[in-house]
C-alpha cells in the first residue's frame, strides 16, 4: 500500500530544490533526450504553482512575471520536442519528473488549503513571496543540468564516430551525426531560458534554507515592454499565426536589435561599457536588424490585404513601440549619447536590451518551425496534427490553442494552398536559418560586454567575462564547451 | 453604434484610411529599409504599420479592405489624407475606438512632420 504523502508545499519546495541541484552533480550524456522530454512538463508545474503565488506588494503588477515568459519559451521547447526527429519519442527522466510531481502536489496542495496551511512553521520563517525564486531558481538548474547533459551527448556522439573511423569500422556500423544539428539548436533554445531565469535569480538569490533576499526595484518601462513582447510574441506563434504576425513579429525584432545598436554605442561613447567590445559587437547587431528585416519583407509577400494580425501582439508591438521612444528617441531621432546618459542608467539598459537579444534566439527558432512545418500559417489547418515525419500528433500535446478570443477577435484568414507555397517555404525556412544564425551571433558578441567602473588610467581587458558565467560560479555551476568539429 | 454595427459607408470610409496608412508605411519602410539598421525611420513605420493593422481591426471581416493603391509616394500627404478622412467620420456617432485611431494618425502626422520622420 502506498505511503500518503504528507509533505507540506516546504518540504517539496526543498525536495526539488535538493533535486535541481542533484542534476548537476550526476549528469549523464545518456540522459539528454529523456531531460528533453521531460523538461516542458517540469516548466508547465513550476509555472501552475507560481501563479499561485500573490501579488507581491513591492513588485508593480504591471511588471510581467518572468516565470510566465519562461513558461512561453518552454513551451516552444517543448513542441519542438514533440516534432523534432531528435530526440523522439521514449522515456522521459526520472529525477525531472519527481521534480515535476513535486510542484504539482505542491499547487495542488496550495489550491485546496491556500497558504496559511501549508506554508513553514513560524520559526524557520519562510516567507510566501520566496516561493517564486525557489521555483525558478529550481527550473533555472535543471535547465542547465539539460543543457550539460546535451552538450555531453553532442561531444560523445563526436567521439565516438572519430573513434570509429580511426578503427575504420564499417560505415553502417559507426554513429551518426544526424541528430546534432537537432541537440544543438536545442541547446541554444536551452541557453535563452536559461539566462532569462539567470536575470531573475541574479536579483533574487535563494540559499539552502530557501529565504530570499529583497526583491530588485522594479523594472524600466522598457524591460517592463520587452518582456511582454517576447511573452504575447511566443503565444501568437503558438496560436495559429497568420502571415501579417510573422511580419509584425519580425519587424519588431529588428526594431530591438536597432535599439541595442544605438544604446551600447552610446553606452560605449560614455565609457560606460568596454568601447572595444562594442566596436566588434556593432555589425553583429546590425546584422541581426538586417535578417529580421529580409524576413518581415519575405512574410509580407504572402500576407493577403485582408488578413489580420493578433490584437493583443498588435498591443505589445505598440507598447514596446512606445517604450523604446520614452527611452532613446527625441523629435529628431535618435537620442544623442549625452542625452540618454542624463536619462538613463546606460549600462542597466545595455544589460536589459542585451536580455532582449536573447530572447530573439528562441523567436527566431519559433518562426523557423512555424515557417518549415507551418503551425497554421501555411498550410492548411488539419496538417497541424502531423509532425515532421507524417506521424499524428495531438495538436493539444504541441501546445496549441484556438485564436485569442475577445473583443474584435475574427477568424484567421486562410492559408494558401501547400503547392502554391512549398518553393516559398523553403525560402523562408533558409532566411529563418539566416536569422537564427545572425541572432546566435548577436548574442555571442553581446556577452562580451561588461560595464565598466570609472577610471583614470587603462585597465587590463583579460577581466573581460560573460555576466552569465560569473552567475554560474556563484551557483557553482559550469557548463563544459561543447567541443568544436575538427 | 458597435464597431461591427458600423454601416456600409463608414466600413468603406475606414478601409480607406486603412489603404492610406499602408501605403504610408510602405513607402516610410522602403526609406527605413534604404538608410540602413540605425534608421530611425524604424519608429514611425512600426508606428503607422500598428495604426493600419489596428483599422483593420475595426472592420468587419466582409470588408474587402485591399483596393485602389493610393496616389501619391510622400508618406505624411498620405497621412493626412487618413487623418482627414478619419476627422470627417469622427464628427458623426462613431465608436471610441475610432477617436483613439484619429488620435493616434494625429501623432503619427506631427512625428513624420518632424525631422525625424520628414
Amino acid at each position: 500500500m502506498l505511503e500518503r504523502d504528507r509533505r507540506r508545499v516546504s518540504d517539496l519546495l526543498a525536495d526539488t530544490d535538493a533535486l535541481a541541484r542533484e542534476t548537476l552533480l550526476d549528469v549523464s550524456p545518456d540522459a539528454a533526450p529523456a531531460m528533453l522530454r521531460t523538461f516542458v512538463h517540469l516548466v508547465q508545474s513550476a509555472a501552475r504553482v507560481s501563479s499561485l503565488v500573490p501579488p507581491s506588494t513591492t513588485v508593480p503588477t504591471s511588471e510581467p512575471d518572468v516565470m510566465v515568459r519562461l513558461q512561453a519559451v518552454g513551451r516552444g521547447i517543448g513542441r519542438s520536442v514533440a516534432v523534432s526527429r531528435w530526440p523522439g519519442p521514449g522515456a522521459t527522466d526520472d529525477r525531472m519528473s519527481e521534480m515535476a510531481e513535486n510542484l504539482t502536489r505542491a499547487a495542488v496542495l496550495v489550491e485546496s488549503h491556500g497558504w496559511d496551511v501549508q506554508t513553514a512553521t513560524p520559526d524557520d520563517g519562510a516567507d510566501i513571496q520566496t516561493v517564486r525564486g525557489r521555483v525558478i531558481h529550481a527550473v533555472y538548474l535543471a535547465a542547465h543540468g539539460t543543457a550539460v547533459a546535451v552538450t555531453g551527448y553532442v561531444n560523445d556522439l563526436r567521439e565516438r564516430l572519430e573513434t570509429a573511423t580511426r578503427r575504420n569500422t564499417r560505415l553502417s556500423e559507426r554513429p551518426s551525426l544526424k541528430s546534432v544539428p537537432a541537440a544543438q539548436s536545442f541547446l541554444s533554445r536551452l541557453d535563452v531560458f536559461e539566462q532569462l531565469a539567470a536575470s531573475y535569480v541574479s536579483s533574487h538569490p535563494v540559499g539552502m534554507a530557501g529565504h530570499g533576499s529583497a526583491p530588485a526595484a522594479p523594472g524600466m518601462p522598457l524591460e517592463s515592454a520587452l518582456a511582454r513582447w517576447d511573452i504575447q510574441a511566443h503565444r501568437t506563434l503558438a496560436s495559429q499565426p497568420a502571415p501579417p504576425d510573422l511580419v509584425r513579429v519580425a519587424r519588431t525584432q529588428a526594431l530591438i536589435a536597432t535599439t541595442a545598436v544605438v544604446v551600447t554605442a552610446a553606452a560605449a561613447d560614455q565609457g560606460k561599457v568596454d568601447r572595444d567590445a562594442v566596436q566588434r559587437l556593432t555589425p553583429s547587431l546590425e546584422a541581426a536588424q538586417v535578417e529580421w528585416t529580409l524576413t518581415a519583407n519575405q512574410w509580407s509577400r504572402v500576407r493577403s490585404p485582408n488578413g489580420h494580425t493578433d490584437h493583443l501582439l498588435l498591443r505589445a508591438a505598440s507598447d514596446l513601440r512606445s517604450a523604446v521612444a520614452a527611452t532613446a528617441y527625441t523629435p529628431n531621432g535618435w537620442a544623442s549619447p549625452s542625452h540618454l546618459a542624463e536619462h538613463l542608467d546606460l549600462a542597466e539598459t545595455v544589460k536589459i536590451l542585451q536580455l532582449g537579444m536573447v530572447a530573439s534566439v528562441d523567436v527566431a527558432y519559433v518562426m523557423r518551425e512555424v515557417a518549415a512545418i507551418g503551425h497554421g500559417a501555411t498550410v492548411p489547418p488539419q496538417a497541424m496534427t502531423t509532425d515532421a515525419q507524417g506521424q499524428p500528433v495531438r495538436a493539444t500535446d504541441l501546445g496549441y490553442t484556438r485564436p485569442h478570443a475577445g473583443l474584435g477577435a475574427t477568424p484567421r484568414q486562410p492559408a494558401p494552398t501547400a503547392a502554391r507555397l512549398d518553393p516559398l517555404r523553403r525560402r523562408l525556412v533558409n532566411q529563418a536559418d539566416v536569422v537564427i544564425a545572425t541572432a546566435n551571433s548577436a548574442v555571442a558578441a553581446t556577452a562580451s560586454l561588461t560595464p565598466t567602473t570609472p577610471r583614470p588610467a587603462a585597465q587590463p581587458k583579460s577581466q573581460k567575462r560573460s555576466n552569465i558565467e560569473a552567475q554560474k560560479r556563484n551557483l557553482g555551476v559550469g557548463r563544459p564547451p561543447v567541443e568544436p568539429r575538427r | 453604434m458597435a464597431v461591427r454595427d458600423m454601416d456600409a459607408e463608414t466600413a468603406e470610409s475606414v478601409a480607406g484610411a486603412v489603404r492610406l496608412l499602408r501605403r504610408a508605411a510602405e513607402l516610410v519602410w522602403v526609406r527605413a529599409d534604404a538608410e540602413g539598421p540605425r534608421s530611425c525611420q524604424q519608429l514611425l513605420a512600426l508606428g503607422v504599420d500598428v495604426a493600419a493593422d489596428e483599422a483593420r481591426e475595426l472592420l468587419p471581416d466582409f470588408v474587402n479592405v485591399g483596393g485602389p493603391v493610393p496616389v501619391g509616394d510622400i508618406p505624411v500627404d498620405l497621412l493626412r489624407s487618413a487623418e482627414q478622412l478619419l476627422c470627417h467620420l469622427c464628427r458623426g456617432n462613431v465608436p471610441a475606438s475610432l477617436h483613439a485611431l484619429q488620435a493616434q494618425v494625429v501623432e503619427l502626422v506631427w512625428e513624420a512632420n518632424t525631422s525625424a520622420g520628414a
